[in-house]
């Protein structure tokens, strides 16, 4: 009978756990090494929507090319980081809350332009828990400034993502 | 002269004269070089005379006249592969092959070729072998902008510009652009921002107009984007119903009694933290043109 206690006990509270706790992988999908290379700094914003509110996405994108910092309505955010710290050691955003949110990413260089923007609109409260192979992705788009910094401009072949973050230097920026 | 004398006479005439009128007609199509298959045919019969010079020569003078489809463009790098190998500048052989191995990965030579043609060419894959990237094109839609994007992946500096056909599905007209060549280039489509995918005829040419990418056709465009972008993940459907066979032998036993209420318990404070403040923990990377 002690064992059966102890069985249900246990049971009990790995139903509590499962309950509580949710990872979810995301990956900002840059468009090639280049974009990459010239990007300095990444900052991932999650800003709640309410239901009907998903194409809303679209024009977060857009404000985010011009907004300065923050966007309006942000719950959660990583903050300017390394691009190099996402890509080799990758960066946690602890308990993000449940419901239907915007998930925004700007991507800028060393002078603060913004060469990156993307969004996706996911619902973490009512979809199922994520499986190890579901991931949330956001593709970044470059922006206007993107486009007149580096227009003709060709990205040295010799540079890819590990040249860029262990010590490529200049050349790979 | 005897009737049968005259009428062979005529016929040696007339076959002779129909003779000449048959290779001025093929000198001036050889000659005329507003046509695009002129070249390349003189190269091809200059290769197949083994006259090497003038095969480099003519298949060089193909190449600026532009207007070439990638199959064209395939064989006149191969014509300058072998006929710069044949004339000693192995250098310039291998320039000729990497750049047809750049539009066609899959391209060979004629396995019959002397070690001495043949050695550049496998210089030329030994390159694209040792590279992770190649010359390459992907298209995305960027919904947020409106717009297509351009993404080139260009190793060895081919191309020149990109010429994009777009338009909405369900429409007939294509809206026709042309960008220089970047890594990224962006081309506008109207109504795109509203549209669920673009349809699209993409063209990167070199720098004499020859296509070394091309994706979709004008009977046949590609497609980019989804009209759905709700994708309903699938439940797991295991809903445990039969437990056992054994029909109420598992009633009776407490260990069931027991596991049921647990269960239960679980799922209902387990629902109550999941609709009062659950909470997800993001782990963020990056990822390159997935």
């Amino acid at each position: 009978m002690r064992r059966t206690r102890s069985a249900a006990l246990t049971s009990f509270i790995l139903v509590l756990l499962s309950g509580c706790a949710q990872e979810l992988g995301v990956e900002l999908d840059f468009p090639n090494v280049a974009t990459f290379g010239r990007s300095s700094t990444v900052n991932v914003m999650v800003i709640p929507l309410a239901e009907g509110e998903e194409r809303q996405c679209a024009s977060l994108a857009q404000e985010a090319e011009f907004a300065i910092g923050t966007l309006p309505d942000t719950v959660e955010e990583t903050g300017a980081r390394e691009v190099c710290e996402f890509s080799q050691f990758g960066i946690n955003l602890k308990a993000v809350p449940s419901g239907l949110a915007a998930f925004v990413a700007v991507a800028r260089d060393e002078s603060s332009d913004v060469l990156l923007t993307g969004c996706t609109v996911r619902d973490l409260g009512t979809e199922e828990s994520p499986g190890d192979e579901d991931v949330l992705q956001i593709s970044l788009f470059p922006t206007e400034a993107y486009d007149t910094k580096f227009e003709g401009m060709t990205y040295p072949a010799s540079c890819d993502v590990e040249r860029r973050c262990t010590g490529g230097g200049a050349t790979c920026r | 002269m005897p009737m049968k004398t005259l009428h062979a006479a005529i016929a040696r005439a007339l076959f002779a004269s129909l003779r000449v009128a048959a290779l001025c007609v093929a000198s001036i199509c050889v000659a005329s070089p507003a046509s695009a298959q002129s070249a390349l045919a003189d190269a091809e019969s200059a290769y197949q005379d083994i006259d090497f010079e003038r095969t480099r020569e003519r298949a060089n003078a193909a190449l600026r006249e532009g207007g070439k489809s990638k199959r064209q463009l395939v064989r006149i790098y191969e014509l300058l592969g072998i006929s710069a190998a044949a004339s000693g500048d192995a250098q310039a052989s291998r320039d000729a092959y990497v750049r047809m191995l750049a539009i066609d990965p899959e391209a060979q030579v004629d396995s019959d070729l002397s070690p001495r043609f043949r050695e550049p060419f496998m210089e030329a894959r030994g390159y694209w072998s040792s590279r992770s990237d190649q010359l390459d094109v992907e298209v995305r839609f960027d919904r947020a902008r409106g717009a297509l994007r351009v993404l080139l992946s260009d190793p060895v500096g081919m191309a020149n510009q990109t010429k994009l056909m777009s338009r909405l599905p369900g429409t007939i007209e294509f809206a026709e652009a042309t960008r220089p060549a970047n890594d990224s280039v962006r081309f506008d489509v109207s109504g795109a921002a509203d549209a669920g995918a673009i349809e699209y005829v993409l063209r990167v040419e070199d720098e004499y107009g020859n296509t070394i990418i091309e994706r979709g056709t004008e009977e046949e465009p590609n497609r980019v984007g989804q009209l759905s972008g709700a994708v309903s993940s699938g439940s797991g459907g295991n809903n445990g119903g039969g437990e056992e066979d054994g029909g109420g032998s598992v009633l009776k036993s407490p260990w069931f009694w027991v596991v049921t209420g647990v269960v239960l318990a679980g799922a209902g404070v387990g629902a109550y933290f999941l609709t009062q403040d659950a909470s997800t923990d993001l782990s963020i990377t990056t990822t390159i043109g997935q």
